[in-house]
Protein backbone atom coordinates (compact mmCIF):
# COMPACT_ATOMS: atom_id res chain seq x y z
CA UNK A 1 0.00 0.00 0.00
CA UNK A 2 1.17 4.03 -0.87
CA UNK A 3 2.59 5.51 2.14
CA UNK A 4 0.12 8.64 2.36
CA UNK A 5 1.72 11.59 3.68
CA UNK A 6 0.32 13.76 6.90
CA UNK A 7 -2.01 16.95 6.05
CA UNK A 8 1.46 18.54 8.26
CA UNK A 9 4.14 17.07 6.05
CA UNK A 10 2.22 18.26 2.81
CA UNK A 11 1.89 21.61 4.36
CA UNK A 12 6.11 21.64 4.82
CA UNK A 13 6.56 20.42 1.25
CA UNK A 14 4.06 22.56 -0.51
CA UNK A 15 5.02 25.74 1.69
CA UNK A 16 8.48 27.50 0.41
CA UNK A 17 9.44 29.36 3.64
CA UNK A 18 7.27 27.87 6.61
CA UNK A 19 7.71 30.77 9.42
CA UNK A 20 9.29 29.61 12.44
CA UNK A 21 6.51 30.62 14.84
CA UNK A 22 3.40 28.87 12.46
CA UNK A 23 2.02 25.60 13.24
CA UNK A 24 0.01 23.16 11.24
CA UNK A 25 -3.44 22.75 13.67
CA UNK A 26 -3.34 19.66 15.38
CA UNK A 27 -5.10 18.87 19.24
CA UNK A 28 -2.47 16.37 20.32
CA UNK A 29 0.39 19.22 18.65
CA UNK A 30 -1.52 22.21 20.31
CA UNK A 31 -1.83 19.69 23.91
CA UNK A 32 2.22 19.33 23.19
CA UNK A 33 2.80 22.95 23.15
CA UNK A 34 0.42 24.29 25.72
CA UNK A 35 2.05 21.88 28.38
CA UNK A 36 5.93 22.64 27.40
CA UNK A 37 4.72 26.15 27.27
CA UNK A 38 4.06 25.72 31.05
CA UNK A 39 7.21 24.91 32.00
CA UNK A 40 8.53 28.61 31.09
CA UNK A 41 9.31 28.99 34.36
CA UNK A 42 11.71 25.83 34.53
CA UNK A 43 12.74 26.42 30.75
CA UNK A 44 13.41 29.41 28.52
CA UNK A 45 12.97 27.37 25.41
CA UNK A 46 9.36 26.85 26.72
CA UNK A 47 8.71 30.27 25.32
CA UNK A 48 8.93 28.99 21.41
CA UNK A 49 5.83 27.09 22.63
CA UNK A 50 3.52 29.68 24.20
CA UNK A 51 4.75 31.82 21.39
CA UNK A 52 3.11 29.45 18.34
CA UNK A 53 0.08 29.01 20.94
CA UNK A 54 -0.65 32.74 21.27
CA UNK A 55 -0.06 32.94 16.85
CA UNK A 56 -2.74 30.53 16.74
CA UNK A 57 -4.94 32.11 19.13
CA UNK A 58 -4.47 35.15 17.30
CA UNK A 59 -4.93 33.51 13.72
CA UNK A 60 -7.58 31.80 14.81
CA UNK A 61 -9.67 35.10 16.06
CA UNK A 62 -8.97 36.43 12.63
CA UNK A 63 -10.20 33.76 10.70
CA UNK A 64 -13.51 33.74 13.07
CA UNK A 65 -13.52 37.58 12.15
CA UNK A 66 -13.65 36.63 8.10
CA UNK A 67 -16.35 33.93 8.50
CA UNK A 68 -18.29 36.26 10.34
CA UNK A 69 -18.11 38.93 7.32
CA UNK A 70 -18.43 36.18 5.02
CA UNK A 71 -21.85 35.38 6.82
CA UNK A 72 -22.92 38.85 6.70
CA UNK A 73 -22.06 39.52 2.81
CA UNK A 74 -24.20 36.28 1.93
CA UNK A 75 -27.13 36.75 4.46
CA UNK A 76 -27.56 40.70 3.25
CA UNK A 77 -26.90 39.56 -0.59
CA UNK A 78 -30.12 37.51 0.27
CA UNK A 79 -32.40 40.47 1.93
CA UNK A 80 -31.00 43.71 4.40
CA UNK A 81 -32.93 42.09 6.95
CA UNK A 82 -30.79 39.21 7.54
CA UNK A 83 -31.04 38.57 11.52
CA UNK A 84 -28.88 35.29 11.47
CA UNK A 85 -28.37 31.77 10.25
CA UNK A 86 -28.93 28.69 12.90
CA UNK A 87 -27.08 25.26 12.27
CA UNK A 88 -26.91 22.04 13.75
CA UNK A 89 -24.40 22.95 16.06
CA UNK A 90 -23.78 27.01 15.55
CA UNK A 91 -26.13 29.66 16.06
CA UNK A 92 -24.79 32.92 13.83
CA UNK A 93 -27.02 36.06 14.98
CA UNK A 94 -26.86 39.74 15.56
CA UNK A 95 -26.40 40.38 19.43
CA UNK A 96 -26.67 44.22 20.56
CA UNK A 97 -24.63 45.76 23.47
CA UNK A 98 -24.74 48.25 26.03
CA UNK A 99 -27.76 50.12 26.88
CA UNK A 100 -31.10 50.63 24.94
CA UNK A 101 -31.88 54.38 25.38
CA UNK A 102 -29.77 57.43 25.77
CA UNK A 103 -30.61 61.06 26.94
CA UNK A 104 -29.38 64.31 25.59
CA UNK A 105 -27.81 66.49 28.53
CA UNK A 106 -29.42 69.58 27.71
CA UNK A 107 -33.16 67.88 28.36
CA UNK A 108 -31.50 66.50 31.94
CA UNK A 109 -33.91 68.32 34.19
CA UNK A 110 -36.87 67.82 31.76
CA UNK A 111 -36.25 64.02 31.81
CA UNK A 112 -35.85 63.64 35.26
CA UNK A 113 -38.99 65.75 36.24
CA UNK A 114 -41.57 63.11 33.82
CA UNK A 115 -39.65 59.76 35.45
CA UNK A 116 -37.04 59.24 32.20
CA UNK A 117 -33.88 59.59 34.05
CA UNK A 118 -33.00 57.73 36.96
CA UNK A 119 -30.41 59.65 38.67
CA UNK A 120 -27.52 57.40 40.33
CA UNK A 121 -24.97 58.28 43.08
CA UNK A 122 -21.79 57.16 43.00
CA UNK A 123 -19.65 56.49 45.00
CA UNK A 124 -15.33 55.85 44.95
CA UNK A 125 -12.31 55.83 47.20
CA UNK A 126 -9.68 58.74 45.80
CA UNK A 127 -6.86 56.71 45.48
CA UNK A 128 -4.43 59.03 45.93
CA UNK A 129 -5.77 61.18 49.09
CA UNK A 130 -6.32 57.31 50.73
CA UNK A 131 -2.39 56.70 49.53
CA UNK A 132 -1.07 60.00 50.79
CA UNK A 133 -3.06 59.48 54.07
CA UNK A 134 -1.92 56.21 54.52
CA UNK A 135 1.99 57.30 53.79
CA UNK A 136 1.03 59.84 56.36
CA UNK A 137 -0.38 58.16 59.14
CA UNK A 138 0.43 54.63 58.53
CA UNK A 139 -2.88 53.08 58.72
CA UNK A 140 -5.96 53.88 56.40
CA UNK A 141 -8.18 55.99 56.74
CA UNK A 142 -11.27 55.13 59.06
CA UNK A 143 -14.62 53.64 57.04
CA UNK A 144 -11.98 52.45 54.22
CA UNK A 145 -10.56 49.18 53.67
CA UNK A 146 -8.29 47.54 51.17
CA UNK A 147 -10.46 44.71 49.02
CA UNK A 148 -9.28 41.64 48.24
CA UNK A 149 -7.58 41.55 44.76
CA UNK A 150 -7.26 38.46 43.36
CA UNK A 151 -4.51 38.59 40.62
CA UNK A 152 -4.79 36.87 37.50
CA UNK A 153 -1.98 35.71 35.53
CA UNK A 154 -2.31 37.15 31.62
CA UNK A 155 0.46 36.82 28.94
CA UNK A 156 0.56 38.56 25.68
CA UNK A 157 3.17 38.64 22.84
CA UNK A 158 5.99 41.54 23.01
CA UNK A 159 6.14 43.62 19.66
CA UNK A 160 8.76 43.18 17.93
CA UNK A 161 9.82 46.37 17.14
CA UNK A 162 11.17 47.26 13.60
CA UNK A 163 14.63 46.88 14.27
CA UNK A 164 14.61 43.60 15.33
CA UNK A 165 12.76 42.37 12.30
CA UNK A 166 15.09 44.10 10.56
CA UNK A 167 17.95 41.84 11.88
CA UNK A 168 16.18 38.66 11.32
CA UNK B 1 -58.12 0.07 18.97
CA UNK B 2 -56.67 3.23 20.76
CA UNK B 3 -58.07 6.38 18.82
CA UNK B 4 -55.19 8.33 17.71
CA UNK B 5 -54.96 12.12 18.45
CA UNK B 6 -53.97 14.47 15.23
CA UNK B 7 -51.41 16.92 17.05
CA UNK B 8 -50.62 20.31 15.22
CA UNK B 9 -47.80 22.49 16.06
CA UNK B 10 -50.48 24.96 17.42
CA UNK B 11 -52.14 22.70 19.71
CA UNK B 12 -49.08 21.21 21.23
CA UNK B 13 -47.61 24.69 21.93
CA UNK B 14 -50.79 26.42 23.15
CA UNK B 15 -50.95 23.21 25.55
CA UNK B 16 -47.08 23.66 26.25
CA UNK B 17 -47.62 27.15 27.36
CA UNK B 18 -51.29 26.48 29.48
CA UNK B 19 -53.41 28.18 27.33
CA UNK B 20 -55.81 24.68 26.95
CA UNK B 21 -59.24 26.21 26.27
CA UNK B 22 -57.60 28.13 23.28
CA UNK B 23 -55.77 24.83 22.24
CA UNK B 24 -58.89 23.07 22.23
CA UNK B 25 -60.61 25.69 20.30
CA UNK B 26 -57.54 25.07 17.93
CA UNK B 27 -58.54 21.68 17.32
CA UNK B 28 -61.90 21.61 17.14
CA UNK B 29 -62.02 24.76 14.88
CA UNK B 30 -64.19 27.35 17.34
CA UNK B 31 -63.84 30.44 16.53
CA UNK B 32 -63.41 32.68 19.33
CA UNK B 33 -62.73 35.69 17.52
CA UNK B 34 -59.87 37.67 16.43
CA UNK B 35 -57.29 40.83 17.96
CA UNK B 36 -56.88 43.45 15.31
CA UNK B 37 -53.20 42.05 15.32
CA UNK B 38 -54.97 38.29 14.82
CA UNK B 39 -57.04 40.32 11.73
CA UNK B 40 -54.26 42.17 10.44
CA UNK B 41 -51.90 39.10 10.30
CA UNK B 42 -54.52 37.06 8.82
CA UNK B 43 -54.98 39.47 5.80
CA UNK B 44 -50.98 39.94 5.14
CA UNK B 45 -50.88 35.64 4.97
CA UNK B 46 -53.92 35.54 3.03
CA UNK B 47 -52.09 38.34 0.55
CA UNK B 48 -48.83 35.91 0.64
CA UNK B 49 -51.09 33.21 -0.36
CA UNK B 50 -52.81 34.54 -3.43
CA UNK B 51 -49.24 36.07 -4.66
CA UNK B 52 -47.23 33.08 -4.60
CA UNK B 53 -50.41 31.19 -5.80
CA UNK B 54 -50.86 34.25 -8.78
CA UNK B 55 -47.25 34.91 -9.42
CA UNK B 56 -45.22 31.90 -8.33
CA UNK B 57 -43.35 34.53 -6.28
CA UNK B 58 -42.98 36.32 -3.04
CA UNK B 59 -44.80 39.83 -2.73
CA UNK B 60 -42.44 42.44 -2.79
CA UNK B 61 -42.69 43.26 1.29
CA UNK B 62 -41.12 40.29 1.97
CA UNK B 63 -37.60 39.49 2.03
CA UNK B 64 -36.65 39.34 -1.95
CA UNK B 65 -36.20 35.57 -2.47
CA UNK B 66 -36.89 34.26 -5.94
CA UNK B 67 -39.38 30.92 -5.78
CA UNK B 68 -38.69 28.07 -8.46
CA UNK B 69 -41.44 25.92 -7.31
CA UNK B 70 -43.77 27.52 -4.55
CA UNK B 71 -46.75 24.81 -3.15
CA UNK B 72 -48.38 26.98 -0.71
CA UNK B 73 -50.44 25.60 2.42
CA UNK B 74 -48.54 22.54 1.92
CA UNK B 75 -50.30 20.13 4.31
CA UNK B 76 -48.76 16.84 5.79
CA UNK B 77 -50.16 14.44 8.27
CA UNK B 78 -48.02 11.48 8.95
CA UNK B 79 -47.92 8.84 11.87
CA UNK B 80 -45.75 9.78 14.99
CA UNK B 81 -46.69 6.59 16.96
CA UNK B 82 -49.56 4.61 18.09
CA UNK B 83 -51.29 7.50 20.31
CA UNK B 84 -50.63 10.54 17.57
CA UNK B 85 -50.74 11.78 13.93
CA UNK B 86 -48.64 15.34 13.38
CA UNK B 87 -50.10 17.52 11.23
CA UNK B 88 -48.69 20.66 9.42
CA UNK B 89 -49.44 23.38 7.12
CA UNK B 90 -46.04 24.57 5.79
CA UNK B 91 -47.26 27.61 4.35
CA UNK B 92 -44.51 27.25 1.53
CA UNK B 93 -42.70 24.90 0.41
CA UNK B 94 -40.15 25.62 -2.67
CA UNK B 95 -37.87 22.54 -3.51
CA UNK B 96 -36.11 21.61 -0.87
CA UNK B 97 -36.86 25.11 1.20
CA UNK B 98 -39.85 25.48 3.62
CA UNK B 99 -41.00 28.98 4.12
CA UNK B 100 -42.84 30.17 7.19
CA UNK B 101 -44.01 33.81 7.48
CA UNK B 102 -44.82 35.98 10.11
CA UNK B 103 -46.29 39.41 10.82
CA UNK B 104 -46.08 41.73 13.92
CA UNK B 105 -43.41 43.31 15.91
CA UNK B 106 -41.64 40.00 16.75
CA UNK B 107 -38.97 39.66 14.61
CA UNK B 108 -37.70 36.23 12.52
CA UNK B 109 -34.47 35.89 15.42
CA UNK B 110 -37.30 35.65 18.35
CA UNK B 111 -39.68 33.47 16.21
CA UNK B 112 -36.74 31.29 15.45
CA UNK B 113 -36.22 30.19 18.96
CA UNK B 114 -39.75 28.63 18.93
CA UNK B 115 -40.35 24.89 17.94
CA UNK B 116 -42.18 25.17 14.66
CA UNK B 117 -39.59 25.21 12.46
CA UNK B 118 -38.28 21.82 14.33
CA UNK B 119 -41.87 20.39 14.12
CA UNK B 120 -41.58 20.87 10.53
CA UNK B 121 -38.82 19.06 9.94
CA UNK B 122 -39.80 15.94 11.94
CA UNK B 123 -42.59 16.17 10.19
CA UNK B 124 -41.46 16.29 6.35
CA UNK B 125 -38.89 13.40 7.75
CA UNK B 126 -41.28 11.27 8.34
CA UNK B 127 -43.04 11.87 4.96
CA UNK B 128 -39.79 11.38 3.55
CA UNK B 129 -39.80 14.93 2.11
CA UNK B 130 -36.27 16.02 1.44
CA UNK B 131 -35.80 19.18 3.53
CA UNK B 132 -32.39 20.93 4.01
CA UNK B 133 -33.57 24.39 5.08
CA UNK B 134 -36.13 26.91 6.77
CA UNK B 135 -36.46 30.21 5.92
CA UNK B 136 -38.37 32.61 8.51
CA UNK B 137 -39.63 35.53 6.64
CA UNK B 138 -40.73 38.17 8.69
CA UNK B 139 -42.66 41.21 7.55
CA UNK B 140 -43.52 44.12 10.54
CA UNK B 141 -46.57 45.83 8.46
CA UNK B 142 -46.33 48.78 11.17
CA UNK B 143 -42.81 49.87 10.31
CA UNK B 144 -43.02 48.57 6.76
CA UNK B 145 -39.90 46.51 7.42
CA UNK B 146 -38.35 42.58 6.71
CA UNK B 147 -36.47 40.42 7.96
CA UNK B 148 -35.54 37.50 8.22
CA UNK B 149 -33.43 33.94 9.62
CA UNK B 150 -32.40 30.66 8.03
CA UNK B 151 -32.30 27.55 9.62
CA UNK B 152 -30.45 24.47 8.41
CA UNK B 153 -32.20 20.99 8.77
CA UNK B 154 -30.76 17.99 10.93
CA UNK B 155 -30.80 15.76 13.38
CA UNK B 156 -30.70 18.34 16.14
CA UNK B 157 -33.23 20.08 14.85
CA UNK B 158 -35.40 17.00 14.76
CA UNK B 159 -34.55 15.50 17.98
CA UNK B 160 -35.55 19.21 19.31
CA UNK B 161 -38.85 18.57 17.72
CA UNK B 162 -39.63 14.86 19.27
CA UNK B 163 -38.23 15.86 22.83
CA UNK B 164 -41.09 18.99 22.45
CA UNK B 165 -43.75 16.67 21.34
CA UNK B 166 -42.72 14.15 23.66
CA UNK B 167 -42.80 16.45 26.47
CA UNK B 168 -46.30 17.71 26.11
CA UNK B 169 -48.20 15.28 24.06
CA UNK B 170 -49.17 12.67 26.67
CA UNK B 171 -50.90 15.15 28.53
CA UNK B 172 -52.95 16.46 26.01
CA UNK B 173 -53.62 12.83 25.14
CA UNK B 174 -54.86 11.71 28.41
CA UNK B 175 -57.03 15.44 28.54
CA UNK B 176 -58.90 14.24 25.65
CA UNK B 177 -59.94 10.52 27.02
CA UNK B 178 -60.64 11.58 30.31
CA UNK B 179 -62.99 13.96 28.92
CA UNK B 180 -64.27 12.05 26.21
CA UNK B 181 -62.86 14.48 23.42
CA UNK B 182 -61.39 11.22 21.47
Amino acid sequence: MPKTKTAKKLIEETTPETPKDLIVISPSEITQFANEGGKLIFKKEAEDSLVKLLNLQKLVEEKIDEVKKAIETAGTAIGLGFKGIIGERTRTTYRLYGEVYGYRIEKLEELKAGGFINEKIMYKANSSKVQEYLDTVGELPDGIDLRDRQPQLSISLLEESPKELENK
Amino acid sequence: MTKKLRLSYSLVNLWSEGKIDQALSTYFHIDTGMTEAMKSGREIHKDIEETIKTTKQLPGYLTPIKLTDPKSEFELVVPYDEQFDLKAIIDCLDGKTLYEFKTGVTDSLAWSSFYQVPFYFLVCGLSNLEVDKAMLLHYNQHEKTNDFVQIWNGPRQVDRAKNFIDSVAPDVYEYFVTNGLL
